[in-house]
């Protein structure tokens, strides 16, 4: 804390009124180096699955920049400046918890901050000093190592409840029962179309190759074909769409449906190896080098976690909207012309009658 | 309005879903498409080349009361033509359902592989498969067409010389 900040809390204690240059100090901090790198830190943040990563986001939001006495200063400040310290990946990534496709300024598991004896050591400083024992170094590792497994388990945890949130929710139930009708809608509206073209009815036909223009049976043996091809487009192409932005989500899915288990053992496998690779290390005195991706627990059956607990944010996006709205639309349009349009084909049908 | 010109416009509506689909929903819709055009493949093969096992009267006999509804709108039709409109109505409904049973088991116990994990075989799987679905779903709906051209209202049109290799009845 600066000197002058010391000073202003003392006189704030006794009683001065110093609440301009509190506000005046929760703004200028947001126009600081400082606070643009902690906001690109953060923002880098947001792409890792861990808790601590999570946790600095949620802290960083809880941020209270409206200062209005130098006390609230003293504690932004203090929670500012850890935030700050913290916010670097060597500080949150857990290597149980890496994406595979990481690529960022980490590249090893010794790069990673690890807490020894009350200081904040890298693993390969810790690997390289000789001051203390491998049994010493090993014991004071290991809680570390306890708590990746224990935010991989966390992590796994809340995606199967996400999972089984979605199943249950009463919404998810109502779209279920949308998409089957929609469905239905869909094979049964092409396949009337296919019946009225089979179905050799004369004055329909004529209708087609001889258009009377004062005829609503004319106007629909036209569009009619027409609004079906627009409305089949348009379900292919959000279809296509809602597959493709969450593939990620449906193979999670599908593989924690079926692999729950297979999951859980998989991830008290991968510490062990952790561990037993950074005992090597440490008992041979080696530095760790381009090894930060090797013990994903998502790596080899990759399980996009992210995408199953970010799935409702799907339908937030531009493109899902705009595809939405315009299947919905043409469904309404589809849906009316096709009863008018089974009206009017009927009633001729039955009566014989041009309408 | 030709057949084909029809054929011509039903192209999008089978390009856009092989070519732009999630790798494992086409690797679904490929495998479930494989089955449907291998059942339905051994019944053409059997009712078009082997007759005598099989023959399209034969095949069709037992199902002519019910499209006898369609067929009697038609009655300048011969019995064999009449067969073969039946043959490939059934050819269309075993393919459905096939593809709808194969398509149930697929979403039940079908896991798919790992979307994240980026491979540059993929794209390459990834336009086999689109083209195998597109071949072995466009390609039976052009022929069931062609073949019940003689119920349909619309003219040949421009690929009439196609139309006539794929129609194994002689005029």
């Amino acid at each position: 804390m600066k000197e002058e900040m010391k000073f202003y809390l003392l006189a704030e204690k006794s009683g001065w009124n110093l609440q301009k240059y509190a506000i005046d100090y929760g703004k200028s901090l947001k126009e600081t180096e400082n606070y643009h790198t902690l906001a690109n830190n953060i923002n880098n943040a947001k792409d890792h699955l861990s808790f601590k990563a999570r946790g600095l986001i949620e802290s960083f939001d809880r941020l209270q920049f409206y200062t209005l006495n130098i006390k609230d200063c003293f504690i932004l400040e203090s929670s500012f400046d850890y935030l700050l310290l913290h916010s670097y990946p060597e500080y949150y990534i857990n290597p149980l918890a890496i994406d595979p496709n990481y690529h960022g300024e980490i590249n090893s598991i010794g790069e990673l901050i690890f807490d020894f004896d009350g200081e904040d050591l890298t693993l390969n400083e810790i690997i390289l000093d000789d001051t203390k024992s491998q049994e010493y170094k090993m014991e004071r590792i290991e809680p570390q190592l306890e708590y990746y497994l224990s935010d991989m388990i966390k992590i796994a945890d809340a995606s199967i409840v996400d999972l089984k949130k979605q199943a249950i929710n009463k919404t998810n139930f109502m779209s279920i029962t949308f998409n089957i009708l929609e469905i239905l809608f869909f094979i049964f509206a092409n396949v009337f179309l296919f019946v009225t073209w089979i179905n050799p009815f004369e004055i329909f036909f004529d209708h087609f190759y001889n258009p009377v223009l004062t005829h609503v049976l004319t106007y629909l043996a036209y569009m009619y074909p027409l609004i079906i091809f627009l409305y089949d487009l348009s379900f292919i192409a959000f279809h296509i769409y809602r597959a493709n932005v969450s593939e990620s989500y449906n193979y999670a899915k599908r593989f924690l449906q079926k692999n729950t288990e297979k999951l859980f053992e998989d991830i008290g496998k991968r510490k062990e190896e952790l561990k037993n690779y950074i005992e090597g290390a440490i008992y041979a005195k080696i530095s760790l080098k381009n090894d930060i991706k090797d013990f994903s627990c998502l790596s080899e059956s990759y399980v996009d976690l992210k995408a199953v607990m970010d799935y409702d944010k799907i339908k937030d996006r531009k493109l899902y909207r705009v595809l939405n709205a315009l299947r919905f639309s043409l469904t309404t349009i589809a849906a009316l012309s096709f009863v008018i349009f089974c009206i009017v084909y009927i009633i001729a049908l039955v009566f014989k009658v041009s309408i | 309005m030709s057949l084909s010109l029809l054929v011509l416009v039903l192209i999008p509506l089978f390009v856009l879903p092989a070519f732009l689909f999630a790798t494992n929903r086409i690797r679904i819709y490929f495998y479930c498409s494989l089955t449907a055009a291998l059942f339905t493949g051994i019944f053409f093969i059997i009712t078009t080349f082997l007759p005598d096992i099989l023959s399209e009267e034969v095949f069709a006999q037992p199902f002519m009361r019910i499209f006898s509804l369609i067929l009697n709108h038609y009655p300048g039709l011969s019995t064999q033509e009449q067969a073969h409109i039946v043959t490939h109505f059934l050819y269309l409904i075993i393919y459905l359902l096939v593809y709808f049973i194969s398509y149930l088991l697929f979403k039940i116990f079908y896991i798919g592989t790992n979307p994240a994990i980026h491979k540059p075989i993929k794209i390459v799987t990834k336009i086999a498969y689109g083209t195998s679905f597109f071949i072995l779903t466009y390609i039976p709906l052009v022929f069931f067409f062609v073949n019940i051209r003689i119920i349909f209202p619309f003219e040949d049109g421009f690929l009439s010389n196609l139309f006539d290799l794929i129609y194994l009845i002689e005029a």
